[in-house]
């Protein structure tokens, strides 16, 4: 095998990854007895980033400038979000030049492609140290249901991590993956995927090595967020009821809120009643109160309701029948809500798999995509479609399909365009991706420029496009022309992504950080080392006492101290040094211990009856 | 029969050597029989067919690619489409059958809109019929129409159908060939007028 | 591709829609259809003295078919036969900037046009015929 290619969960709410190791199998990385899960949330401290539970821990103090659900934004245009989801949101939005959205944070803006490579880079970078290896490439798992758009921003994310997302993987196929190729499935199966922030439905077909996927639906902005929001709205009801002055609608309130109703969603996710109080600093009033499940049940309801049509809609896509599936696998973190395992079995008529954890089994297939892909294995294959159709605007505003949705990837399609004046160079052509009737339905990736067309009478060039559409459902477009064998060059103003410059512009920003990151990360690092280090020694200090000589001690003792005092410190030379000095002496020391050890062992042996 | 353009051995499929592992550029340009290694026939064994569909998705699809040159990544990209585009297209009944008339269009004449006698200005009266109809919103009577529809398209669609199994030779005469075409053509016809019924409200289709 | 004023309202407002008794001696009526879809137009001219003097039609079909056929109808009045005999599809392509998927929809407009010229002259050729006779 070549170089290493992890898989990385990127969720709205939580974020994960993992890799094949050697031996082990398919594992979440994650330091022993530790959770691999960094929370998808953000917030800035003294001009640098903090990533996961740190930033958690703070949001109350500091809730507009905590970033959550970041996914949701990713690949979107402000217009495109609802004024009552960007209410809920305790951080601001604006637009950027071409419609873009922007998080405001700290008096600076970020687009959330800036943001989500800052949750890569988290992840990365304990990956990194755990695995003890550098990290470039990598399996991003993003929703099926997610647009051109929408995964080109997820692969500029990386980039700005400094990872190459050498595939795109849909959430329920990795899903697929890692449950199919750990029981060895054949048949037809459903996967349920419920995010925090997203929905998907897939349908596979399993046959041999060979994992089919036949039809998918989803809903990028339905998730566990809007369980949440609706649990909040009826704590508000509650609230307001009992007092009516109170303020509901600061950033801090709604944070204070968003997190008692992320807790008795959780709670009755274990028992049949939980209770609750909330109270805000800067008010005066506290309200109690408690929530049942029946009270659950039809705030649920409606979100689970969409689910349902969608995944209705995949069995139509497919030709399937309920009955004709062999399994319903549930995945995503949504899934351990009870309400939502009943209505799905009612649905399916059978009990929904969940022999993974829901909330590892994306990454876990994303890192056996990613040692697939590295030429770790060829024992299966992906087969995996385009989740909405592509096509160009016709007259009237009307969407032209020129691939249909489902189609297996990778797939292109041509097209030939001609000129209507004499001597034209350029042709523009409009492409949308949707599955409405009308452009002004479907989603804009881009206005591609035609240009360096050979100058001749009108309707003489013959310009061949190629739309093609690779493995991970992402669009490029080439251009010929026939008559000459020229090929016209193409000009991409992607509507709501960034453009080459703007990455590069970010890049070499990005740069200019990357050593202060690199000391960051080199610290980090060291410290572990050191803090274990230190442990060890304490550990067989005894051993120490005895095997070696006052002065010694002593002088073991004092750099002991060096190296604490150095942890504390900001330079990882200057600890690294230390170190070095602590381990020239404790050299004797260890191998005193060692061969207490091989003595030990010797000793053990011999007393063990044979 | 194609040849291997690096071992030179006999290729099962235009797309990839069985023999020596090779990527097929040439693959790009074949019709999508011969990515089967299939004759330009109507009637295929699905089974089999699905069987090859897998086995070469196995040895071409780009993921099996990711740490080759950026040239053979590009490569199988190219055939991995061209592969499904071919499977999308032969295991489709009606899709299969236009693909034939593409392919012995080459060697007839054309018949491209030919239609049977009489048939467009059927067609032209069922949907002034249809409109009524939608317009009065009269549910039954469109219900009527759908089936009434449904079965003449499968009865056409057994036809023709029927015609190409029973076929003998490879490349068929003119006379054939538009019979067929014409079949092929009316269907389009009808499965608009289906569609129609079935749209709820009396707005044409965009 | 921004489509301009003209062609939107030519979409959304289609001119001439309608038909002409058949029986009429002034009219010729082209019947067309597009097996690509499955689209079907009907187009009528009124005739007088060789010149166009009316002209309506009925299209089953797709946007981009109605807004080529009510174009149509808009240029060939006023128009000698000889004359809009000599529109082309490219003309309307143009006029419309329809897109490559869309082209035969031009095709279509154009051959009903042709086709109501053939089908009036051979109306006057049986009537004059007809006369010639009685």
């Amino acid at each position: 095998m070549t170089e290493r290619i992890v898989g990385i969960d990127l969720g709205t709410t939580n974020s994960l990854a993992a890799t094949v190791f050697d031996q082990v199998g398919p594992e979440v990385i994650a330091e022993p007895g530790q959770t691999p899960i960094i929370p998808s949330v953000l917030t800035m401290h003294e001009g640098k980033w903090l990533v996961g539970q740190e930033a958690l821990i703070r949001s109350l103090q500091n809730p507009t400038q905590t970033l959550h659900s970041i996914k949701r934004l990713i690949g979107r245009s402000l217009e495109e979000i609802p004024a009552e989801e960007q209410a809920q949101l305790p951080y601001q939005l604006r637009s950027g030049e071409r419609g873009q959205v922007l998080v405001c944070l700290d008096e600076q803006a970020f687009t959330p492609q800036e943001i989500s490579a800052e949750i890569l880079k988290a992840v990365k970078y304990r990956a990194e140290v755990i695995l003890g290896e550098t990290l470039q490439k990598a399996v991003i798992t993003v929703p099926a249901y997610f647009d051109d758009v929408q995964r080109q921003a997820t692969r500029d994310a990386a980039r700005l991590a400094g990872l190459e997302a050498v595939r795109i993987l849909n959430e329920p196929t990795a899903a697929a993956i890692a449950y199919g190729l750990d029981e060895r499935k054949e048949g037809k199966i459903a996967v349920y995927d419920l995010g925090g922030g997203t929905f998907d439905i897939s349908l596979l077909q399993l046959t041999g090595k060979i994992f089919k996927v036949v039809a998918t639906n989803g809903d990028t902005r339905l998730g566990g967020d809007d369980f949440d929001q609706a649990i909040v709205g009826e704590l508000t009801l509650r609230i307001q009821q009992e007092f009516t002055d109170a303020e509901l609608r600061s950033p801090l309130a709604r944070q204070v809120l968003r997190q008692t109703a992320e807790t008795i969603k959780i709670g009755l996710s274990q028992s049949n009643e939980i209770e609750y109080t909330i109270s805000i600093e800067d008010q005066s009033w506290s309200h109690q109160g408690s929530f049942t499940t029946t009270e659950l049940q039809p705030l649920l309801a409606p979100v689970i309701q969409r689910t349902l049509q969608r995944c209705q809609q995949a069995l139509d896509q497919a030709g399937w029948k309920v009955e004709d599936l062999d399994e319903v696998v549930l995945v995503g973190g949504s899934t351990v809500v009870p309400e939502v395992r009943r209505q799905v079995q009612q649905f399916f008529g059978r009990t929904p798999q969940v022999a993974i954890d829901p909330y590892k089994v994306v990454a876990l297939g994303a890192g056996i995509q990613g040692h697939l892909l590295a030429g770790g294995r060829r024992d299966f294959l992906l087969l995996d479609v385009i989740p909405l159709a592509l096509g160009i605007e016709t007259v009237g505003g009307t969407f032209s399909k020129l691939i249909t949705a489902n189609t297996t990837l990778p797939t292109e399609a041509k097209e030939l365009y001609t000129t209507h004046v004499d001597n034209q160079t350029a042709i523009e052509i409009n492409i949308y991706q949707g599955e409405r009737e009308l452009v002004r339905d479907c989603r804009c990736l881009g206005r591609f420029k035609l240009r360096g067309i050979p100058a001749m009478k009108a309707g003489l060039p013959l310009v061949e496009v190629t739309f093609r559409v690779d493995a991970n459902g992402i669009l490029t477009v080439s251009a010929l022309e026939k008559r000459s064998q020229t090929d016209a060059s193409i000009e991409v103003i992607p509507f709501h992504g960034l453009t080459q410059q703007e990455i590069d512009d970010l890049l070499e920003a990005s740069y200019e950080h990357a050593i202060e990151d690199f000391t960051a990360r080199q610290l980090i690092e060291f410290r572990q080392t050191a803090e274990r280090v230190l442990q060890g020694i304490e550990m067989h200090w005894t051993i120490a006492e005895k095997a070696l000589a006052q002065i010694d001690c002593t002088a073991i003792r004092q750099q002991m101290e060096v190296v604490r005092q150095q942890m504390e410190g900001q330079d990882p030379q200057v600890l690294k040094t230390e170190m070095d000095r602590l381990g020239d002496l404790t050299r004797s020391l260890a191998d005193t211990v060692v061969g207490q050890a091989v003595l030990s062992a010797l000793q053990d042996q011999e007393t063990t009856p044979v | 029969m194609p040849f291997c353009s690096h071992c030179q051995k006999p290729l099962q499929s235009t797309l990839w050597c069985g023999a020596c592992q090779q990527l097929q550029s040439s693959g790009l340009q074949t019709d999508y029989f011969s990515v089967f290694g299939l004759p330009p026939r109507y009637d295929v064994d699905l089974k089999s067919l699905e069987r090859s569909y897998h086995e070469l998705a196995a040895e071409l699809h780009p993921d099996f690619f990711a740490t080759a040159t950026v040239a053979e990544r590009r490569l199988s990209e190219g055939l991995s489409a061209r592969l499904n585009q071919a499977w999308q297209t032969l295991q489709n009944s009606t899709a299969r059958a236009q693909y034939l008339m593409g392919v012995w269009k080459s060697k007839t004449p054309t018949h491209e809109r030919d239609l049977p006698t009489g048939f467009l200005q059927e067609m032209f009266a069922l949907q002034e019929e249809l409109e009524e109809l939608l317009e009065a919103k009269d549910q039954q009577a469109l219900a009527t129409k759908h089936a009434d529809f449904l079965q003449r398209l499968n009865d056409l669609q057994h036809n023709y159908q029927q015609q190409l199994i029973e076929l003998k030779e490879n490349t068929p005469d003119t006379t054939f060939c538009k019979q067929i075409q014409q079949q092929l053509n009316a269907e389009r016809y009808l499965l608009r007028l289906l569609e129609r019924c079935s749209s709820t409200s009396s707005e044409t289709d965009l | 591709m921004a489509y301009s004023e003209k062609v939107i309202d030519h979409y959304n407002e289609p001119r001439n829609v309608g038909s002409f008794a058949k029986s009429d001696d002034q009219v010729g009526t082209g019947l067309v259809g597009a097996p690509e879809c499955g689209d079907v137009m009907k187009l009528q001219i009124k005739v007088e003295n060789e010149k166009i003097v009316d002209a309506k039609f009925k299209t089953f079909g797709c946007g981009s078919a109605i807004a080529s056929s009510s174009l149509a109808t808009e240029w060939v009045k006023g128009k000698t036969l000889d004359e809009a005999l000599a529109i082309q599809n490219t003309e309307i392509v143009e006029e419309l900037s329809l897109p490559p998927v869309k082209i035969h929809c031009s095709v279509l407009a154009e051959d009903a046009i042709k086709a109501a010229i053939q089908d009036y002259r051979k109306r006057q050729e049986t009537s004059s015929e007809s006369t010639a006779s009685a």
